[in-house]
């Protein structure tokens, strides 16, 4: 079979022979129809490091169907459609069996009215459902998302779902403000054309946002960071979910001054509830993965993919891999 | 009457002569017994700055006996011990009106078991009695306290009158490390001799702390800053007290994930009742300043005492000066 890997060297992404993986007990096989590539971890974690990744580690986003059964596992079946942790590969073996409800399930079984383009998007999707259960805010609230990524996409699209707030959201790429504003977004903030703290202020009455969600990180991160700060109101909390900066974040002791900061899963990671009502948004529509796709690429061509998530972030999203295509 | 001033300067700390002040209706003046320098803010915030710093800042802990009353203050009258948050100065004027329970009071009467040494802590302890109250630890948690100047010290007494079992002091000089062992600490971390966040992460398997209160502030922040992110446990609070670092603090977003951060009174809480239980943790002797004063200073060699402190951090932590003496 053929999985993604990435040998030493930046950008060196490519398609190796391994062996089809049998599973153990407790665990199942599931063979790959779509996996999305998380553009965050993806690129900033794996493909620009200079040394070799772990393929176990290549990717984490996968819809696909049982294709065998380990020993121990009596909930699902040969054939049944699941998501699955698991990195871009044609087959993959996971642990079915999550030990307690709040674990991070590896697999987890996809409802009919989820098509295959939209279940990749089920894992970040629960992240994102975990994300905005975690972050403090009130119904009244101005609250921010920096960054129109999948992560702050995703995040708009659950909090507009549970119609969280006033909801801003801030990036610097066209595209991604185009589609923020058809996701829900009150207010979309272009920060390549105007200044995102004055803008928040002027939309806050001068107080800044009680909640500033930072899904930005990579290299534009310390300057957003910056901002999201000085765009919170006194009291405010900034969410920081963005990393791989690379660097570090401007932080000073005066700067967060009555503020507070959570880090990504302060409390908990996402577990089989947020993935349950992941798949309901997914479903519904509220969370709209069609709408986030910009991309397909056969997984022959899967390192194409990545390149050109690394080379042009303004013009992707959500890019899908297939692998139910011909091999030939 | 005399006060110590800060015209423009690096270091240029007066004693100048102006009127004394009248309270206003809703105002009482006070006659200075002692004031106690607050190091960090004062040596950092103000001793060490160019700029000329306003002589309403230039201090804020002080006792004394209450010499004037504005026609509104019905509470307090002439002849009453009380504390102060004011300037060092032979008189000065607050307002001793409070408007509600989260106003902090400027002016409260010093408990009879307290004398006029211990009370000019007043202030530092029932700030810290908030800040502790803010952090919401339970009994079991770790709690390290890094950096043991008068804030950390004060800290370290008010989590083990809360009833902490582990309370955790740390900082690189030896006479602090020495006086945290006497106040109660129960394990002390000298970070000049081992590396701190190796100990901590012995002492909690691996885990981290619950809590770290970072209360190191100036030229040596950063580093501790950094070294306090590392022994912090997933799910856990570092808590900034510290400040004045003149530089960014070394904030990296991969060793912040699932933690949380905030500084000094996040969130408010009941002003009132601390400003009382700081008092009372006083009267008990609950709190030892009597170890934590180091010297004494007639406030007319108050600019010798500045310079003993920002010279010799060694060897200086509580420093008084004594208005009672030496007038001219």
């Amino acid at each position: 079979m053929k999985r993604m890997a990435k040998p030493e060297g930046r950008g060196n992404v490519m398609l190796e022979d391994a062996p089809i993986p049998e599973p153990g007990y407790g665990q199942v096989r599931v063979k790959a129809v779509r996996s999305l590539i998380s553009r965050g971890s993806e690129i900033g974690r794996r493909y620009v490091m200079d040394e070799a990744i772990d393929p176990q580690m290549m990717g984490y986003s996968m819809a696909g169907v049982v294709d065998a059964l380990g020993d121990g596992v009596d909930h699902l079946n040969l054939g049944d459609r699941v998501g699955a942790v698991a990195p871009h590969a044609q087959y993959v073996v996971c642990a079915a069996i999550p030990e307690v409800q709040g674990k991070i399930p590896e697999i987890f079984p996809l409802t009919p009215g989820v098509s295959w383009d939209q279940a990749p998007y089920w894992m970040l999707g629960a992240s994102a459902v975990r994300w905005v259960d975690i972050a403090p805010f009130e119904r009244d609230n101005v609250i921010v998302t920096l960054g129109q990524g999948l992560v702050g996409s995703l995040m708009l699209q659950v909090m507009r779902a549970i119609d969280a707030g006033r909801l801003v959201a801030v990036d610097a790429a066209p595209l991604r403000c185009e589609l923020a504003a058809e996701l829900g977004a009150d207010h979309v903030i272009n920060a390549a054309e105007e200044d995102p703290v004055a803008a928040v202020k002027r939309l806050s009455n001068g107080v800044g946002a009680e909640l500033v969600v930072y899904a930005v990180g990579g290299p534009a991160g310390p300057r957003a960071f910056e901002q999201g700060m000085d765009m919170l109101s006194s009291g405010g909390t900034l969410h920081l979910i963005g990393k791989y900066e690379h660097q570090i974040l401007p932080l000073t002791s005066d700067v967060i001054q009555g503020r507070r900061i959570l880090g990504g899963y302060f409390g908990g990671q996402w577990h089989t509830g947020s993935a349950r009502r992941a798949l309901a948004l997914l479903e519904s529509g509220a969370i709209d993965a069609d709408r986030m796709t910009t991309h397909h690429f056969p997984y022959t061509r899967a390192p194409e993919a990545f390149h050109l998530l690394h080379d042009h972030t303004d013009q992707t999203l959500g890019v899908l891999i297939d692998w139910d295509v011909d091999e030939s | 009457m005399r006060r110590l001033a800060k015209p423009a300067g690096r270091y240029n700390l007066v004693l100048e002569e102006v009127p004394i002040p009248e309270p206003g209706p809703t105002e009482v003046r006070v006659k200075a017994v002692r004031s106690l320098i607050s190091r960090g803010s004062e040596i950092g915030r103000r001793y060490t700055r160019d700029e000329a710093i306003d002589p309403q800042m230039m201090g804020y802990s002080m006792s004394g006996i209450v010499d004037a009353v504005g026609e509104s203050v019905t509470h307090i009258g002439v002849g009453d011990r009380v504390v102060i948050s004011a300037p060092h100065a032979d008189y000065v004027v607050r307002d001793a009106i409070m408007r509600s329970d989260d106003d902090r009071p400027l002016v409260y009467p010093i408990d009879p078991a307290v004398d006029f040494d211990a009370a000019p802590y007043w202030s530092l302890v029932s700030g810290c009695v908030t800040w502790a109250a803010g952090e919401e630890a339970a009994p079991t948690d770790t709690i390290v306290i890094v950096g043991q100047g008068l804030v950390g010290s004060l800290l370290l007494q008010v989590h083990k009158a809360n009833g902490i079992r582990r309370v955790v002091a740390i900082d690189a000089l030896d006479m602090r490390c020495e006086l945290a062992g006497k106040l109660g600490a129960d394990v002390v971390i000298n970070a000049a001799h081992e590396d701190p966040v190796q100990a901590v992460h012995k002492l909690t398997s691996g885990a981290g702390a619950e809590i770290v209160v970072y209360a190191v502030g100036g030229p040596a922040g950063p580093k501790a800053f950094d070294q306090s992110l590392e022994m912090l446990a997933r799910g856990g609070l570092l808590h900034l007290v510290g400040r004045y670092e003149d530089a960014p603090l070394p904030f990296w977003s991969h060793k912040f994930a699932g933690k949380r951060m905030f500084e000094g009174y996040y969130p408010r809480t009941k002003r009132m009742a601390e400003a009382k239980r700081g008092m009372d943790l006083l009267a008990s002797g609950t709190i030892n300043t009597d170890l934590m004063t180091t010297h004494r200073f007639a406030f007319s060699d108050a600019p010798a005492a500045f310079d003993l402190l920002y010279r010799r951090s060694g060897e200086t932590l509580g420093v008084l000066l004594d208005w009672t003496h030496d007038e001219t």
